[in-house]
């Protein structure tokens, strides 16, 4: 045992891990650890961040991490990456391996690999009452003595077996083991292979290669990180044989002659075993656990037919499935529209009454001018929303957690990989509008966990195309104005054009500019779960600020913007007061107008309002209204809003240029254009590159140009 | 090492039928395929058991030990499987 140093003696505050599958019941566990509510990520894995959260225990603050769910130290996803990272360079003081007991075997593939690590660590066999119910039965005392490492039985929802792992913990930590789990040495008997004691002995040099120089070998890693190399070498030495990817990136060995020779030897060995190490280290951790499930884990003969089975003997059926899967996501659909009506309601009277008063207690002029039009009117077209997208997150909360979502992705994926796409990317579909009403913003940052990076790209450029809350207003309004007879068929085929269009641009994208290989879809179907409240509801409230930061922000400066623009200059050359037409905005619509007129068929008023929908979609309507009605005076007297948007609709009918054709022409163009600010801002963040952002900008321009042009003329035709 | 039977048994596992029982003979994939089956545990000698396929044919599902696997025909083709034959 190697005794620790005088600083660590000293050390009070800890830093703990807490690392295991995904669906391993880690993150309840955290919760109930921690008092703090944290999203319980099931599909595809929403986790994707490190959550922590500090803790007093017996004297000892610790640091407790809560880690995306991997099924091993390899890194796929993003989230993945993450965890990884975590484990293998920050300095930590012990692991806690969350582990599945109904899956106990699966589990301990990773478990092994932490072991490698060579930290202190703790197993939470967790679920171990649904392990039962489904038959497995486990000596966990025994097994926690074969593995050196004690195994302490929980379950998640703060019922039992947490007392006493936090017990553990404590006395784990006072007790500063840094005892050198490795079961090579201690278990080999388990290993008698010929052909591992080979690898082994290449696995030896490499460790002391890495522990006489490590600074030499990753020159970008600090020291805390180099000492977490020299601690974990076995695990180091293992993915360097495997030719891991990532660590091959930092590794510096160009000059190196001893790994040049150590390489060879592994290339010999490979061949000569006609397999890969990396393979042979995999098969030989499933022996040892083989070996352990035979000492330890029984199980019985009767497995009740779990209520998982009973579901998704319907849920994945030939034809039962597509049509629950159709039946389930209109149901939303209903149930988000419906939901949301009375406080939409509640809300738009809210904002109604904010600019009557603001009209009364302001004196007429500019600056009542700017605080109705500019900022309630702008900021309330935004906010009047908010329960649409709240009820439309509440629902997909609901599917995520349940377990529903891996089914929709296997019902799906021969659909979606026609398009180069994965069945995961379903998910940031339907959060960015797949139904009708949602948000590119959360859709995109739901895409960090697709693992290849063109898939993902692919996905992000086309979100955008989603039928998003911010579009609504628009169809509806000219939907009621010009297809009042056929409205609810008008928002399906408007919803079906926005798949239609996602898909095959995406499709496009993946076979010219993200071309590139499918990843493996390979994928665990998770037990069905009922979702636990708390964690849905802070989910939803999570997707939900990022949309109504929107509000706060951007969409206040565009608002404020647009005012200017549609006020000033107030008067002309001449002396006349300026009408809108006459103003920065009207002049700049009027110019585009010698485009887009042949083109599209919209006029200046169009124009500036589809500017202005580049800041925020949901400003088009209120500009739309501005332009056309009530063109310049905003502080007539009737002016109540609700009044406003029939007023405009009624407006637009009169008016002999509107026609039909002309209506669908512009809805079509909003779907498929330039993205609001805050998407192309998220676009930048998740990429990591302007270049991507500007890309999107330009080729959904152009998109929406050219479709809505080629309708608009093959429309006249007719 | 593992002997592959000389029984005409063994075929692809995506050449499996709903319903069929099977042993995993030799996994031939690569790359993160590769290291994503395994990290699941399927390996020479597992049994796995061919639940169904989707409505197009294509992905399927296994149930494999406790749990079930959803992968592409496609990523099936590479694992090799000896069917068992129930013995009346």
């Amino acid at each position: 045992m190697k005794t620790p140093s005088e600083n660590e003696i000293l050390k009070k505050e800890f830093k703990v891990a807490i690392a295991g599958n995904p669906n391993s019941g880690k993150t309840t566990l955290f919760n109930c650890i921690t008092g703090a509510n944290q999203h319980v990520g099931n599909y595809p894995g929403v986790t994707v961040e490190t959550v922590s959260s500090t803790i007093i225990l017996e004297n000892k603050k610790i640091e407790l991490v809560d880690l995306p769910g991997i099924y091993g130290l390899s890194a796929y996803s993003e989230d993945e990456i993450v965890a990884r990272n975590f484990l293998t360079k920050e300095s930590i003081d012990l692991i806690i391996n969350v582990v599945d007991a109904s899956n106990i075997e699966r589990n301990l593939f990773l478990t092994l690999q932490l072991i490698d690590l060579n930290i202190p660590m703790i197993i939470a066999l967790n679920m171990h009452d649904y392990a039962k119910k489904r038959g497995v039965n486990i000596c966990h005392t025994e097994l926690g003595k074969a593995l050196n490492i004690p195994v302490i039985p929980t379950v998640g929802r703060c019922q039992q077996g947490v007392e006493k792992l936090l017990h553990e913990l404590s006395h784990q930590l006072d007790a500063n083991h840094f005892f050198v789990v490795n079961n090579k040495d201690e278990n080999s008997n388990l290993n008698q292979s010929l052909d591992m004691t080979e690898i082994e002995v290449l696995v030896s040099r490499v460790q002391g290669y890495l522990e006489a120089g490590p600074e030499k070998l990753f020159k970008k890693y600090t020291q805390g990180q180099l000492n977490r190399i020299v601690n974990s070498k076995r695990w180091y030495a293992i993915k360097i044989l495997e030719a891991d990817e990532l660590l091959l990136k930092d590794l510096n060995i160009n000059d190196n002659i001893h790994f040049k020779k150590t390489f060879e030897d592994k290339k010999n060995l490979e061949k000569k075993l006609n397999d890969t190490i990396e393979n042979y280290f995999s098969d030989s951790r499933y022996k040892i656990i083989q070996q352990l499930a035979k000492d330890y884990i029984n199980y019985s003969c009767d497995i009740k037919r779990t209520i998982t089975d009973k579901i998704d003997k319907y849920a994945t059926h030939k034809i039962l499935g597509p049509i629950i899967l159709l039946i389930i996501l209109w149901s939303i659909y209903q149930f988000t529209f419906q939901a949301s009506s009375y406080p939409t309601v509640l809300l738009e009277g809210v904002f109604n009454f904010l600019h009557d008063w603001a009209m009364e207690i302001f004196p007429r002029g500019l600056f009542q001018s700017l605080v109705v039009s500019g900022i309630i009117d702008g900021v309330g077209g935004v906010l009047g929303f908010t329960p649409i997208i709240i009820f439309m997150f509440l629902a997909i909360s609901f599917l995520e957690d349940s377990g529903y979502v891996a089914r929709i992705a296997f019902l799906l994926d021969r659909i979606l990989r026609t398009f180069g796409m994965h069945g995961n990317s379903i998910l940031a579909f339907i959060v960015s509008g797949g139904i009708a009403g949602g948000c590119a913003v959360p859709g995109i940052m739901s895409t960090r966990t697709l693992k290849d990076p063109k898939e993902r790209l692919a996905t992000i450029l086309t979100v955008p195309f989603m039928n998003c809350g911010a579009k609504l207003p628009v169809y509806a309004l000219l939907i009621a104005a010009f297809f009042s007879n056929n409205q609810g068929s008008m928002m399906f085929l408007l919803t079906m054009l926005s798949w239609f269009f996602a898909l095959f641009v995406a499709g496009i994208l993946r076979t010219t500019l993200l071309k590139g290989e499918a990843t493996p879809f390979i994928m665990e179907l998770p037990p069905y779960r009922m979702p636990a409240l708390k964690s849905i509801l802070k989910q939803t409230w999570q997707r939900t600020l990022s949309y109504i930061n929107k509000a706060g922000t951007v969409i206040l400066m565009a608002s404020m913007f647009m005012w200017v623009l549609m006020t000033f200059p107030q008067y002309n050359r001449d002396g006349s007061q300026a009408t809108l037409k006459e103003t920065y905005a009207g002049m700049i619509g009027s110019s585009l107008e010698r485009l887009t007129k042949p083109l599209l068929g919209f006029t200046w008023e169009t124009n500036i309002s589809l500017i202005s929908g580049i800041a925020a979609k949901e400003i088009i309507v209120s500009t739309m209204s501005t332009a056309y009605s009530l063109s310049t005076d905003s502080s007539q007297e009737s002016n109540q809003k609700t009044d406003k948007t029939s007023l405009l609709t009624q407006e637009l009918q009169a008016k002999n240029e509107w026609t039909p054709l002309k209506a669908f022409t512009l809805m079509v163009f909003i779907m498929l254009y330039i993205p609001c600010l805050s998407v192309l801002a998220v676009i930048k963040r998740e990429t990591n590159s302007t270049k991507w952002m500007l890309f999107t900008a330009g080729y959904t321009l152009v998109i929406a140009t050219s479709i809505s042009s080629l309708i608009f003329h093959v429309g006249s035709l007719f | 090492m593992y002997s592959i039977s000389n029984s005409n048994m063994v075929l692809k596992l995506s050449e499996l039928q709903e319903g069929d029982c099977a042993t995993i003979v030799k996994i031939n994939s690569t790359g993160s395929l590769n290291r994503r089956i395994r990290d699941l545990g399927i390996m020479p000698g597992e049994k796995i058991y061919l639940s169904k396929f989707a409505p197009l044919k294509d992905p399927m599902i296994l149930k494999f030990k406790n749990f079930d696997i959803s992968l592409r025909v496609s990523e099936a083709k590479n694992i090799l499987v000896e069917k068992i034959i129930q013995q009346l």
